[in-house]
């Protein structure tokens, strides 16, 4: 390369504020192997005004899927963790299961915000912990996880890229006998609240309890807008305005149908709204959330399961028929798992794949049994975004 | 800043002389938008040739063009005709100039241009020295290769 000799030191190559202009335009995933080009350059991209400068100029781009699976019901917690990338070059699709032993023990993952994650002890554990960590810097903050420790509990994680501000939601489900209505046997499920406050570093419970007959499934705790969300085995999303303290139950664009419901549905963030995706005989569905307290959903995207069978007979043959023949609804035959950023993780029988719905374009990920299954209900999936922030600010 | 520059608000002509002796006569205005040329004129205010020392003629013109034609349709066709060696040497002048549009422009395009590459050529691109061990730069690779695809580690 021919560089013009001028009469400066550098002899034509930039100075280091000219890289860190330029590197402060890159986003995080190749600036994390530009750490290796130098030791300078290392701690140019470690510095702390420098991420502050690249948070302001990039933006997040979905890097993969965090999967693992959970007994239905047991006190103890099923260890493996896994990790599947959405850009994979390789042809023979691999799956990582070890992206957060940097931790001090196994966990279980609970939410995934902007690139931070935070997960918990297995159960049972001597000393229950909450972890909130970056995988790509591998740098945690941990926190005591107070008792009662419900394995089923799900802590959410209301994170807006400054580390010494964000906030944490506990949600439990708990169960009051309804005595007072004579006619029903039933008792009635709650949801109740509790937060932790970056700046007051303190747990404290809030008076508000959300009433709903459905358990969570699948999609906890995606943040967006100050608002988190978490899909339901029902026809509601449970949704917490952080801010204010506030729940509602948002119902799901399509009414499931039957009693014994299929969730052949999930939920993820796109362009800064809530998308629901549901797969039916009818097709591919993806619906945004216009407008939250109108409960307006548009209908952003659909495709036909002749069309995905046509244009991908290798990977779906006969879908239609399988999906309209799939009695097992706790395991429909094409079930989405998770969505971010206009791509969908999507397993259809033993295999899994990653549909970009903004390119019409199906990929096969991996199959099933690499993500090494040990429970009969379908995984948790959490979309994860790279981002340099570092923790240690918090 | 973007619009096209008025004739009528200063007719006031200026040369600037480059690195090579190039010669380029522009409106006051169009020669304030380099703020260091600016400084310039607010020390010496009767001065009508000014020395760009770290600009070569070829590079000033492709500048003093830009501060005419910015706009947004424009900056967006901007970079793509030079090569990585001008951008490289326009952004040195842009800098040198303290032309932040024109800075900002550019090291949007040169970090386009990078961003998928890998770090050899990146070292290439800028003329860095690898002062790495191999096996600190073998630590690092080692931690983030799951973000990429790779070898599952189990």
């Amino acid at each position: 390369m021919k560089m013009i000799k001028v009469d400066d030191e550098n002899e034509g190559r930039l100075n280091t504020d000219i890289i860190f202009d330029i590197l402060s335009r890159v986003p995080a995933k190749p600036l994390l192997d530009m750490k290796c080009i130098s030791r300078g350059w290392h701690n140019i991209i470690s510095n702390r005004s420098f991420i502050k400068a690249q948070l302001q100029n990039t933006q997040l781009d979905l890097n993969g899927f965090i999967v693992q699976d959970r007994y239905m019901i047991s006190k103890r917690d099923i260890k493996t963790v896994s990790y599947i990338p959405v850009d994979s070059k390789n042809a023979a699709k691999l799956v990582h299961h070890t992206v957060f032993a940097f931790l001090p023990e196994d966990v279980v993952v609970l939410a995934s915000c902007k690139g931070i994650v935070c997960c918990r002890s297995c159960l049972p554990s001597p000393n229950p912990t909450i972890y909130l960590c970056n995988p790509s810097n591998r740098e945690w903050i941990q926190f005591n996880w107070s008792p009662p420790c419900d394995i089923t509990e799900s802590i959410a994680l209301a994170f807006d890229f400054e580390p010494s501000k964000f906030k944490l939601v506990r949600l439990k489900r708990i169960e009051l006998n309804n005595y007072e209505d004579e006619d029903e046997d039933e008792d009635d499920f709650f949801f109740t609240f509790e937060l932790y406050c970056s700046e007051t570093k303190a747990w404290r419970k809030s008076t508000e309890m959300c009433n709903c007959k459905d358990d969570l499934i699948k999609n906890r705790g995606i943040y967006i807008g100050g608002f988190l969300h978490w899909l339901t085995e029902g026809d509601q999303i449970l949704t917490f305005d952080v801010e204010n303290e506030m729940s509602l139950l948002i119902p799901v664009p399509v009414p499931l149908e039957n009693e014994f419901r299929t969730v052949a549905a999930c939920i993820g963030e796109y362009e800064g709204r809530l998308h629901y995706v549901q797969v039916s005989e009818q097709g591919l569905h993806v619906w945004c959330l216009e407008d939250l307290y109108e409960f307006k959903w548009i209908l952003k995207d659909c495709k036909l399961l002749e069309n995905f069978e046509a244009e991908y007979p290798r990977f779906f043959f006969n879908l239609k028929n399988r999906v309209l023949e799939s009695e097992d609804t706790t395991n429909p035959w094409m079930n989405p798992l998770g969505f971010k950023d206009g791509k969908l993780l999507i397993k259809v029988a033993a295999e899994l794949y990653i549909y970009d719905m903004k390119k019409d374009k199906m990929v096969h990920a991996c199959s099933f049994l690499q993500l090494k299954p040990q429970s009969m209900s379908h995984p948790t999936v959490f979309p994860l975004s790279l981002t340099l922030v570092s923790l240690k600010d918090a | 800043m973007a619009e096209e520059k008025s004739q009528a608000s200063s007719s006031k002509m200026l040369t600037l002389k480059a690195s090579d002796g190039v010669l380029f006569e522009v409106e006051l205005n169009i020669a304030k938008e380099m703020k260091t040329v600016q400084a310039y004129i607010d020390d010496c205010e009767d001065i009508e040739t000014i020395p760009i020392p770290n600009v070569l003629g070829k590079h000033l013109a492709i500048v003093i063009e830009y501060i005419k034609k910015t706009n947004e349709e424009y900056d967006a066709e901007f970079e793509k005709q030079w090569n990585m060696d001008d951008l490289q040497l326009l952004l040195l002048a842009a800098n040198y100039l303290n032309i932040s549009g024109l800075q900002e422009c550019l090291c949007k395009a040169i970090a386009k241009r990078i961003e998928n590459k890998s770090p050899e050529y990146v070292r290439k691109v800028f003329n860095i020295e690898n002062d790495h061990s191999p096996e600190e730069e073998a630590k690092l690779r080692k931690e983030y290769k799951w973000a990429f695809e790779g070898v599952d580690k189990d």
